[in-house]
C-alpha cells in the first residue's frame, strides 16, 4: 500500500513541468559553478606549491637565526569547490617568528576586491535557494490540489490509512528531491574529480557523504514545511503565495538582514581602533626600551659595522652583521638577547590585545546565530561549511596549530641556543673575524682612534670597494655558512577531519533533525483531522 | 410581446438611454484596489518592504557613523604624524587619501562598504603604496549583501509585484469572473491598464513610505546630510524604483495572460525570479572570472622580479648605494643620484604594474556587471549605480583621484624643497632633501569629488535605453497576450 | 434581438466546433440551445460574446455584428455563465456595484442594488454577505441581478440551471420567464430537457457543431422533446423546420 502511494507521488512529481525546469536549472548551475571553482582550486594549489618550494629554497640559504622565519601554509581544501564558505575572505599564509604570535593569516587568494556586489554561487547555495524552492513548489499543493480535484476522497475510499497517505507523500517528495539532488551532486563531483585530477581521500568521501545528508536534511525540512502549508491553506493559490513568501524571507532576506544588522550593531569598528591604539602603544614602548638599551652600549653607537643588512618588515626583525670585531659582536649579543626577550614578552601582550578583539567579533557571530536561527538555510550553511572545511572554526584550528608550531619552534631555537648566541645576528665565525678596518690596512686599535667619518670616506676608494665586494661575494657563496636545519621541526597541517567537523556543528545538526521531527509531527497532527472535501 | 413567434424585421438597434457613458479603466482600478488592499498578500508584502527599509536604514546609518569616525581617527593620526616633520621626513611618510563614506549607501551601496577606500602613498620610491579598507566588518561573518534600497527593489519589490499580479488574469479566469468582466463593454486594453495601475499603486505606496522612513532615519538618527546633488540622485532612485515596480508588474501580467491557471503563473514567475535575481548575476560573475581573469599572484611576482632584474641590468648593480651625508657630499651625492634614478625608475615600472592589475580587476568587475545585466534585476542595480555614481564608477573615480593626488603632493614637496638651497634635492629620498620643517596646515589635503548627476545621467544613457526598450517590449507583449486571451 | 447567420467556427488545429448555425431570437422570446458536452453550445456563447471570432458567418446582437463592433454589441448583451463566480472577498452589493459601473451606470445607490437583489429573490441577509459565502443557487440569482442592472435587451445564459436543486432551478426559471415577459431576448444553453420544454419558445439541438433540429413551442405540443432528442442523438433524421 505504502509502496503504491509512494510510486504514484514520485511519478506525479517527475511528470510535472516545474520539476524538470527547476532540476535542469539546478544541474546547469551546479555544473558551471563547480567547473569554475575547480579551475580556481587548481590555481590556488599551484600557488601553494610554488610558495612552499620557494620557502624551502629560502630556508636553504639562511645563515643567521634571526632570518629563520618558517612559514605555515594552509593548502587549499578540495571540498571548498562545493562550498566556498570563508575561503575567499581568509588568508592561508602565516609567517612564524619569535616576535609575534599568529592571530591572522595573510594573502586571501580569491581576490577581486572590486567585485563584491555579486554573491558567490556554489553547490550549497544552489541547493539552498533553487532546490529549496523546488521542495516548496512540489509540496505546497500536495493536499490543497488533491482536495480540490477530489482525488483525496478517492484515495481514502480505497481504505488507505491516513498515516500511509502522509508517509507516502513525504517519501514520494523526498525521492523526487533526491533524484535532482543526486544529479546535481554527481555532476559536481564528476567535474571536480576530472578537472582537479584528484580523487578525494577517504576522509573527504566521508565529508561528501555528510554534505549529501545535510542537503537531504535541509530539503526534507523544506518539503515538510510545504506540506504543513498545504494542510493549513484554503487553496493551492494561497498555499503557494505563503510558500513563496516564506522562501523569500527565510532563505534570502533573513540571513542577509541578520548579518547586516549584526555587523553594524556590534560596533567592531571601535573595538578595532582600541586594539590598534593599544598595539601602537605597545610597539612604541618596545621601541623606546630598545633605544635605551642601545644607548647603554657605546660601541654600538659609534660603529655600525660595514654593510649591516637589517631589514625590518613589519614586526619581523631579521638582522645580519658582518665584518665586526669581537668586542662589537659581544655588545651586539647583549643587545639582541635583550631585544629577543623583551620581544617575546611583548608578543604575548599583543596576543592578549588581539584575543580581546577577537572576543568582540565572536559576540557579533553569536548575535547573528541567534537572529538567523529561524532560517533553515542558515543551518544548512553552517553544517555545510564545517563539513567542507571552509568554516571559520577551521581557520581557528589552523591558527591554533600555527601557534603550537611556534612554541615547538621556540623550543628548537632554545635547544640550539640560538637566541642568545652570535649566530642570531652574524655568520662570522669567532675564530675567523675580519673586522672592516682590515680592508683599509688598519688594526682595530688604530681604527678606534682615527676619525670615523674619514675612515668611511676611504672605503669608497675603488680599490677598497672592490676588495669589500669580493669579500662579500665570497661570503655569499660560502655554503658552509648556511644554517644546518636538518633537525628543524616542519609545519604540517592536518586539515579538516570528518569527526572534528561533525562535532563542531553537532548542535546545528541536532536542531535540523529536531526541526524535521517537529515538522513531521505537526503535519501528522494536522492531517489526522484534515477535511478531505 | 406575445409568446408566439413573429416574423422578425427589426434591424435597428433598440435605443439605449443616452446617458450611458462608456465605463473606463477608473472603475477597474477602484475595484482592483479594493480587492488587493484587503488581501493578506498586500499586507504581508507591504510589511516586509517597509520593515526592510527601516532595518536597512538603521544598518546603513550605524555603518556610516562608524566609518566616519574611523576615518576621522585616521586623519587625526596622520595630522599628528606630520606635525613637526621636516621635508625630508615627509617624503617617506605615507600620505593617505580617503574616500569618504558613501552618503547614498542607504540607497545604492554598490559594494562601497566592501571596496578599498584608503589609498596611502609615499613620495619616496622606497615606500610602497597600499590600497586598503578603513572600516572593518566582522571577519568572522560572511560578507553581507547591503540592505540598500536597490536590495529591496530587486529582491522584494519584484517578488511582491509577482505575488500581487500573478492571478490578475489567470486567477480571474479560473474563478470564472473574467468571462463576466469581459462581457461588459470595457475595452480589454483598459481592463489590463486598470489592473496594472491598481497593482502599481499597491507597490508604490509601501515603497514610498519605506523610502521616506528610511530617509528620515538616515538624517535624524544617522546624521546623514545631503546636498542638492544628493537630493537629485535620491529623486532619480525613487523614480527608478517606481519604474521597476511598473516593470515587474508588467512581467507578472504578461505571465498571467499566457497561462491558464494561477498556480502555473506563480510557479513560472518564481522560476523567472530565481533565474533573474540569483542565477544570471551569479553566472555573470562566473563568466567574468573565466573571460577576464585577474593576474595570479605568481604572475604579478614574476613581473616584479623582472622589473627588478631590468633595473639591475640598466644600472649595473648600482641601484641602491646610500651613504651618510658626510661621505656623500664629498662627490656631491654622485652615487645617490644614480640610485635615486634607479629607484624612481623601478617605482614607475612597479606603479605601471599596479595600475595594470587594478585595470584588470576593474575590467573583470565591469564585465561581470555587463554580463549580469542580461537580468533586469541586475540591470536595475547597474542603472542605479550609474545614476548615483556609486559602485565601480565611484571606485574608478577614487583610484583616479588618488593617483593624481600623489602628483599634487609631489609638486608641493618639490616646491618646498626647492626653496632650501642647502638641500641636495634628491627627490624624494629621506636623508637627501631639505631639513626644514613643513607647515602641517599647508599640506595638500585629499578632497574626494563625488560624481555629479550630469555625468551619472550621461553614463546611464545606454542602460536607460535598454531598460526602456525592455519595459516597452513587456508592455506590448502583455497587452497583446491579454487581447488574445480566451476567458 | 439575437441572430446567428451561417455562424461557423473552425479552430486553428482543424477542429470544426460550429458549422453554419442559423438562429433568430426575437425580443420577448426564449431560445433554448440543447446538446451534449462539446456539441458547440459554449462556442456559440463565446462567439456572441466576442470572446472568439467566427471563421464564417456572423453573430448579430440587435443588428450589430459582434466581431466588428464588439463594444457596442457588449453594451446590449448581458451574460450569466455556468461557472460565473463573483469576487469572493467582496460583498454582493460591492460586486453588483462594480458590474453596474462597468456597464456604465454610475448613478445607482445601495437601495437600487438591494432592489435588484430582492427582485431576483435573494434573502435580505445575503445583501451584505460576501460572495464566497453564498450557495450556488444564490450565486446564479446574483448573476441574474447583475444582468438586470445592465438593462440590456439581449441575455445570454450558459447552463443557468446546472448544479441547482429543483427548488432553486424553479425560481430561476420563473425569473427568466419574467424577463422574457419584459421583452428581453434570451438565448440559453441547456442540458436538462425538463425545463427546456417549459421555458423554450424555440428549441435547437446541436450535435458536433451542427444544428440537427429546430422546433418552436407550437410544434413541440404534438411531439415529445425527449423522443426527438434521443432520436436525434442516435442519428435518426426528422424533417427540419426553423
Amino acid at each position: 500500500m505504502l509502496g503504491a502511494v509512494v510510486r504514484k507521488e514520485f511519478l506525479n512529481h517527475v511528470a510535472s513541468f516545474r520539476f524538470w525546469v527547476v532540476a535542469v536549472l539546478a544541474l546547469v548551475l551546479a555544473a558551471s559553478s563547480t567547473s569554475i571553482a575547480a579551475r580556481d582550486y587548481n590555481e590556488r594549489l599551484r600557488g601553494y606549491r610554488e610558495r612552499r618550494a620557494d620557502h624551502e629554497r629560502k630556508l636553504a640559504t639562511v645563515t643567521v637565526y634571526s632570518s629563520l622565519q618558517p612559514a605555515a601554509l594552509r593548502p587549499p581544501e578540495l571540498l571548498s569547490i562545493l562550498d566556498q564558505g570563508f575561503d575567499a575572505q581568509l588568508g592561508t599564509d602565516v609567517t612564524i617568528d619569535v616576535f609575534s604570535i599568529p592571530t591572522r593569516a595573510a594573502r586571501a587568494q580569491r581576490g577581486n576586491e572590486l567585485l563584491v556586489s555579486i554573491p558567490a554561487v556554489d553547490l550549497t547555495r544552489i541547493v539552498g535557494v533553487v532546490l529549496g524552492l523546488l521542495a516548496l513548489l512540489l509540496s505546497h499543493d500536495a493536499f490543497t490540489g488533491e482536495r480540490a480535484a477530489g482525488t483525496l476522497r478517492t484515495t481514502f475510499a480505497h481504505a488507505v490509512s491516513r498515516r500511509t497517505v502522509l508517509a507516502g507523500k513525504i517519501l514520494g517528495g523526498l525521492l523526487t528531491l533526491a533524484l535532482s539532488l543526486t544529479a546535481a551532486l554527481c555532476a559536481s563531483l564528476a567535474l571536480l574529480m576530472l578537472q582537479t585530477a584528484t580523487a578525494p581521500s577517504p576522509d573527504q568521501w566521508l565529508r561528501i557523504a555528510g554534505l549529501a545528508l545535510a542537503y537531504g536534511g535541509y530539503l526534507s525540512l523544506m518539503l515538510l514545511l510545504g506540506l504543513i502549508l498545504s494542510l493549513h491553506a484554503r487553496s493551492s493559490s494561497s498555499a503557494l503565495v505563503i510558500a513563496v513568501l516564506f522562501w523569500l524571507v527565510a532563505v534570502l532576506v533573513l540571513p542577509e538582514s541578520a548579518r547586516a544588522l549584526a555587523s553594524s550593531v556590534t560596533g567592531t569598528q571601535e573595538a578595532r581602533r582600541e586594539a590598534e591604539r593599544a598595539e601602537r602603544g605597545l610597539a612604541a614602548a618596545y621601541e623606546k626600551r630598545l633605544a635605551a638599551e642601545l644607548r647603554r652600549q657605546p660601541i654600538l653607537v659609534t660603529f655600525s659595522g660595514d654593510t649591516p643588512v637589517s631589514f625590518m618588515s613589519g614586526k619581523h626583525r631579521a638582522v645580519l652583521h658582518r665584518f665586526g670585531s669581537a668586542a662589537y659582536y659581544a655588545a651586539l649579543q647583549r643587545y639582541y638577547r635583550f631585544e629577543v626577550e623583551t620581544g617575546i614578552r611583548s608578543a604575548e601582550k599583543l596576543y592578549e590585545i588581539d584575543r580581546r578583539y577577537d572576543e568582540r567579533l565572536r559576540e557579533g557571530e553569536r548575535l547573528v546565530t541567534v537572529l538567523s536561527a529561524a532560517s533553515p538555510s542558515f543551518l544548512l550553511d553552517r553544517i555545510s561549511q564545517s563539513l567542507a572545511g571552509t568554516s571559520i572554526a577551521e581557520q581557528d584550528g589552523f591558527l591554533a596549530s600555527c601557534r603550537a608550531f611556534r612554541r615547538t619552534f621556540l623550543g628548537y631555537l632554545e635547544r640550539r641556543q640560538a637566541l642568545g648566541s652570535w649566530r642570531w645576528f652574524t655568520d662570522d665565525r669567532p675564530e675567523q673575524l675580519h673586522p672592516w678596518p682590515e680592508f683599509l690596512g688598519l688594526t682595530l686599535d688604530q681604527a678606534a682612534a682615527a676619525d670615523v667619518s674619514g675612515l668611511f670616506r676611504r672605503l669608497t676608494d675603488p680599490a677598497v670597494e672592490t676588495r669589500v665586494q669580493e669579500a662579500r661575494q665570497a661570503l655569499e657563496q660560502d655554503a658552509t655558512r648556511h644554517l644546518p636545519l636538518a633537525d628543524m621541526p616542519r609545519f604540517s597541517y592536518a586539515g579538516p577531519r570528518f569527526h572534528a567537523a561533525l562535532g563542531r556543528v553537532a548542535p546545528e545538526i541536532l536542531v535540523l533533525l529536531a526541526l524535521n521531527a517537529l515538522a513531521a509531527a505537526a503535519a501528522w497532527l494536522r492531517f489526522r483531522r484534515y477535511a478531505t472535501v | 410581446m406575445l409568446s408566439a413567434p413573429q416574423p422578425i424585421a427589426i434591424l435597428e438597434p433598440s435605443p439605449l438611454p443616452a446617458r450611458r457613458p462608456r465605463a473606463g479603466a477608473a472603475v477597474i482600478v477602484r475595484h482592483e484596489l479594493r480587492r488587493l488592499l484587503g488581501d493578506l498578500r498586500f499586507r504581508a508584502c507591504s510589511l516586509l518592504i517597509v520593515t526592510l527599509f527601516i532595518v536597512g536604514a538603521v544598518a546603513a546609518a550605524t555603518r556610516f557613523g562608524g566609518e566616519s569616525r574611523a576615518q576621522e581617527a585616521l586623519v587625526r593620526d596622520y595630522r599628528n604624524r606630520i606635525t613637526g616633520v621636516t621635508v625630508d621626513e615627509a617624503a617617506e611618510i605615507l600620505h593617505p587619501a580617503f574616500r569618504p563614506p558613501w552618503r547614498l549607501a542607504l540607497l545604492v551601496d554598490g559594494g562601497q562598504t566592501q571596496s578599498p577606500d584608503a589609498a596611502t602613498q609615499g613620495l619616496s620610491a622606497l615606500v610602497s603604496p597600499t590600497l586598503g579598507q578603513t572600516h572593518s566588518g566582522n571577519d568572522r561573518l560572511p560578507v553581507p549583501q547591503p540592505l540598500d534600497w536597490m536590495f529591496v527593489v530587486t529582491l522584494v519589490l519584484s517578488m511582491s509585484a509577482f505575488l500581487l499580479a500573478y492571478d490578475a488574469v489567470s486567477g480571474e479566469r479560473q474563478d470564472g469572473t473574467l468571462r463576466l468582466l469581459l462581457s461588459y463593454p470595457v475595452p480589454r486594453f483598459q481592463v489590463l491598464a486598470g489592473k496594472l495601475l491598481a497593482v502599481w499603486i499597491c507597490l508604490a505606496a509601501p515603497f514610498l513610505t519605506g523610502a521616506l522612513l528610511s530617509l528620515l532615519i538616515g538624517t535624524l538618527w544617522g546624521g546623514l546630510r545631503w546636498n542638492g546633488e544628493d537630493a537629485a540622485k535620491i529623486g532619480l532612485v525613487l523614480l527608478l524604483g517606481l519604474w521597476a515596480a511598473l516593470f515587474f508588474t508588467l512581467a507578472a501580467l504578461l505571465v498571467s495572460s499566457l497561462t491558464r491557471d494561477p498556480a502555473t503563473s506563480l510557479g513560472v514567475l518564481a522560476l523567472l525570479w530565481v533565474t533573474a535575481v540569483v542565477v544570471v548575476p551569479a553566472l555573470g560573475g562566473l563568466l567574468a572570472h573565466r573571460l577576464a581573469p585577474i593576474p595570479a599572484e605568481s604572475e604579478i611576482n614574476q613581473r616584479i622580479a623582472a622589473i627588478r632584474a631590468q633595473v639591475h641590468g640598466e644600472y649595473g648593480g648600482r641601484e641602491s648605494r646610500w651613504r651618510g651625508l658626510e661621505w656623500a657630499t664629498t662627490d656631491d651625492f654622485a652615487l645617490e643620484r644614480i640610485s635615486a634614478r634607479a629607484e624612481n625608475r623601478r617605482y614607475a615600472l612597479e606603479d605601471a604594474t599596479r595600475r595594470w592589475v587594478l585595470e584588470r580587476k576593474l575590467g573583470q568587475a565591469q564585465l561581470a556587471h555587463t554580463l549580469a545585466s542580461a537580468s533586469p534585476a541586475a540591470l536595475l542595480q547597474d542603472l542605479a549605480e550609474r545614476l548615483t555614481g556609486s559602485g565601480l564608477w565611484r571606485d574608478r573615480s577614487f583610484l583616479g583621484q588618488a593617483a593624481s593626488f600623489r602628483g599634487t603632493l609631489a609638486a608641493w614637496l618639490r616646491a618646498l624643497d626647492a626653496r632650501d638651497p642647502r638641500s641636495p634635492h634628491i627627490l624624494f629620498f629621506a636623508g637627501y632633501l631639505s631639513r626644514r620643517p613643513i607647515d602641517p596646515a599647508a599640506v595638500p589635503r585629499f578632497a574626494f569629488r563625488e560624481i555629479p548627476v550630469r555625468s551619472g545621467l550621461a553614463a546611464a544613457r545606454p542602460a536607460l535605453a535598454l531598460f526602456a526598450f525592455e519595459t516597452l517590449a513587456l508592455a506590448a507583449a502583455a497587452f497583446y497576450s491579454f487581447s488574445r486571451y480566451r476567458p | 434581438m439575437i441572430e446567428a447567420i451561417d455562424l461557423s467556427k473552425r479552430y486553428p488545429d482543424g477542429h470544426l466546433a460550429l458549422d453554419a448555425l442559423h438562429l433568430k431570437v426575437a425580443p420577448g422570446e426564449i431560445y433554448c440551445l440543447l446538446g451534449a458536452k462539446g456539441a458547440g453550445k459554449t462556442t456559440t456563447i463565446n462567439l456572441f460574446l466576442g470572446f472568439t471570432a467566427p471563421t464564417a458567418g456572423r453573430a448579430l446582437i440587435d443588428g450589430i455584428d459582434v466581431a466588428s463592433e464588439p463594444l457596442r454589441a457588449k453594451a446590449r448583451t448581458a451574460f450569466v455563465g455556468e461557472s460565473t463566480a463573483f469576487y469572493g472577498r467582496l460583498t454582493t452589493r460591492r460586486n453588483l456595484e462594480y458590474l453596474a459601473r462597468l456597464g456604465g451606470r454610475t448613478d445607482l445607490t445601495n437601495a437600487d442594488y438591494d432592489m435588484a437583489m430582492r427582485e431576483v429573490g435573494l434573502p435580505e441577509p445575503a445583501f451584505r454577505q460576501r460572495a464566497s459565502e453564498l450557495e450556488p443557487g444564490m450565486i446564479r440569482k446574483l448573476g441574474v441581478a447583475a444582468a438586470l442592472l445592465k438593462e440590456a435587451p439581449a441575455l445570454l445564459l450558459d447552463e443557468p440551471l446546472s448544479g441547482l436543486d429543483p427548488k432553486a432551478a424553479a425560481e430561476i426559471v420563473e425569473l427568466l420567464e419574467t424577463l422574457r415577459d419584459r421583452g428581453k431576448a434570451l438565448l440559453l444553453t441547456l442540458q436538462d430537457l425538463v425545463w427546456a420544454r417549459q421555458l423554450a419558445d424555440r428549441v435547437g439541438i446541436l450535435q458536433e457543431g451542427r444544428q440537427i433540429l429546430a422546433r418552436s413551442r407550437d410544434e413541440l405540443r404534438h411531439e415529445s422533446l425527449e423522443k426527438l432528442y434521443l432520436d436525434a442523438m442516435r442519428g435518426v433524421q426528422r424533417p427540419q423546420g426553423v
